[in-house]
């Protein structure tokens, strides 16, 4: 019997640390204006995105 | 095994589930009752052997093999891990938000600007500002090969020759910087035209409505108390429409103590056809408004009812809520995590007259201003402020919060507005936060299909 299920595995890890772009969107800057929302956002490295609002 | 680190496992139940999130990898998992109460007892000091032998007294041959997955988990670092290696960036400046207009044609109860004007003098930047802001940016960006511009206010549109110059003039001096322009617009003169222009310049844009008529007209309205539901709504679906495929949209709202039901202004906006969402609680003083800590049960509801609704109705695939978007493959990176918003160093807004602040925010707060567009930034000391306020491991209740790498230790405008501290979290304000991560990972679970 199984008792935990894996969903997302270790997603903080899934860059290379040691690089320090700050490529990706300001987050204040996207649909929040008041708040922080980092988790929200994505790797542009990784990820580039169409229009860049997300 | 020796004990366990009682701050690196978050666990919480949402809609009736049980998860625990590993606060150094973000691994998230969904556990059944035993393998919660097993995290529990670690989390408490319990070694794994004492904590075996309790939920065998507990729950029987149910927690059968409890121990053995989860000590796989331990040893193989997704849950109980140890920190990764970061540090503190030497942020650069790469994003300006353009206060253009200190105007607005709109009276909204709630504003933070004070109905546009910031609690200064009315007035509308003069192009001579915006294309020193513009150069000011390339100059101090350190050859960033893109560059983010805010259109802000007040109303923006209201000066919109003004936004048309300056995209033309940053595009055709600096031909080689990719430039990333946004514009944030309560949508009331929003014409046919005016989105043409916008979406052909790839500017993105930030539409703000509160949710359905009566949500929305409760304190969206204009000089005169008129509701702004009708006026604005019509300009929206057609951007709504004409950026269908492309994004590049978000229909913007906020909530207060009185318009607390987010799920119904979330379905709301969906009738109407907006696509990209996003909510965000009011940040205030004002105790008629401001979330309190009595609410909080009841949002928690509300965002419960909301995760449901979003996978139920194509979340996720066929429209996005801001909140719930957390990419499991293609997150932002340990540094991004950890070094803030960026206000006064990698981010400034500048004002109508040319001054420079540390972000859209604290426009008009004399003691955080930094200096002017023509001068430069004078007030060292004033930056030197938000560069350490910036680091996530310099505010003390941040370095140890389980939810520290989602908002990177949050809104320092939130922190001085409320508590008059940059240092000193907005308390109701990372409440919400962490409720919001927790129905973001809720929607992760069950978009992977739930279950265990």
């Amino acid at each position: 019997m199984k008792h935990v299920k894996v969903i997302i595995k270790k997603p903080f890890w899934n860059i290379d640390k040691s690089k320090d772009c700050r490529l990706c969107q300001t987050p204040c800057k996207s649909a929040c204006k008041t708040s922080v929302t980092i988790g929200n956002q994505v790797c542009e490295v990784k990820k580039p995105i169409k229009r860049w609002i997300w | 095994m020796s004990s366990f680190d009682k701050g690196a496992v978050h666990i919480f139940t949402f809609c009736g589930e049980r998860f625990a999130v590993d606060i150094n990898t973000g691994s998230f998992l969904c556990v059944d009752e035993p393998s919660y109460k097993f995290i529990e007892l670690l989390l408490n000091g319990d070694s794994p052997e004492i904590a075996e032998e309790r939920i065998k007294e507990i729950y029987g041959d149910e927690s059968s093999g409890v121990a053995r997955e989860i000590e796989s988990l331990i040893e193989s670092g997704v849950i109980f891990s140890k920190s990764i290696p970061y540090f503190q960036s030497t942020l650069m400046l790469k994003s300006l938000c353009l206060n253009v207009s200190h105007m607005c044609n709109f009276s909204c109860s709630y504003c933070f600007a004070k109905k546009g004007s910031y609690g200064g003098r009315e007035g509308i930047m003069s192009v001579e500002v915006a294309q020193k802001s513009i150069e000011y940016l390339v100059k101090h960006s350190s050859e960033a090969p893109q560059l983010e511009v805010d259109f802000f206010g007040g109303e923006p549109l209201l000066a919109y020759p003004l936004i048309q110059e300056t995209i033309g003039y940053a595009k055709k001096k600096y031909p080689e910087i990719k430039w990333r322009f946004t514009l944030t617009t309560n949508a009331s003169i929003l014409d046919k035209e005016k989105e043409d222009f916008l979406y052909d310049n790839d500017v993105s844009i930030v539409l703000s409505l509160d949710g359905g008529r009566a949500v929305n007209d409760t304190f969206r309205v204009t000089g005169n108390g008129k509701g702004t539901f009708d006026i604005v709504v019509p300009h929206i679906r057609y951007v709504a429409e004409h950026r269908k495929q492309s994004e590049g949209y978000y229909v913007r709202g906020t909530y207060t103590h009185r318009t607390l039901s987010i799920s119904d202004s979330v379905k709301a906006l969906r009738e109407l056809g907006c696509k990209f969402i996003s909510l965000e609680p009011v940040v205030t003083d004002n105790e008629d408004i401001s979330i309190k800590e009595s609410d909080l049960e009841d949002l928690r509801e509300e965002y419960e009812k909301l995760a449901k609704f979003y996978v139920e109705s194509g979340g996720g695939r066929e429209w996005k809520f801001f909140h719930f978007n957390i990419d499991t493959e293609a997150g932002p990176c340990i540094q991004k995590r950890v070094n803030g918003c960026g206000a006064g160093v990698e981010y400034l807004a500048i004002s109508p007259c040319g001054d420079i602040y540390p972000c859209h925010q604290f426009d008009g707060i004399s003691s955080m201003k930094l200096g002017d567009i023509f001068s430069g930034i004078v007030e060292d000391k004033v930056q030197q402020r938000f560069k350490d306020a910036n680091y996530l491991f310099n505010k003390s209740k941040c370095a140890t919060c389980w939810a520290r790498f989602y908002c990177s230790g949050g809104c320092l405008a939130n922190n001085y507005r409320i508590n008059d501290d940059l240092m000193e979290p907005y308390g109701i304000g990372c409440k919400i936060q962490k409720m919001r991560i927790e129905a973001a990972l809720y929607v992760q679970y069950r978009l992977n299909g739930g279950g265990i």
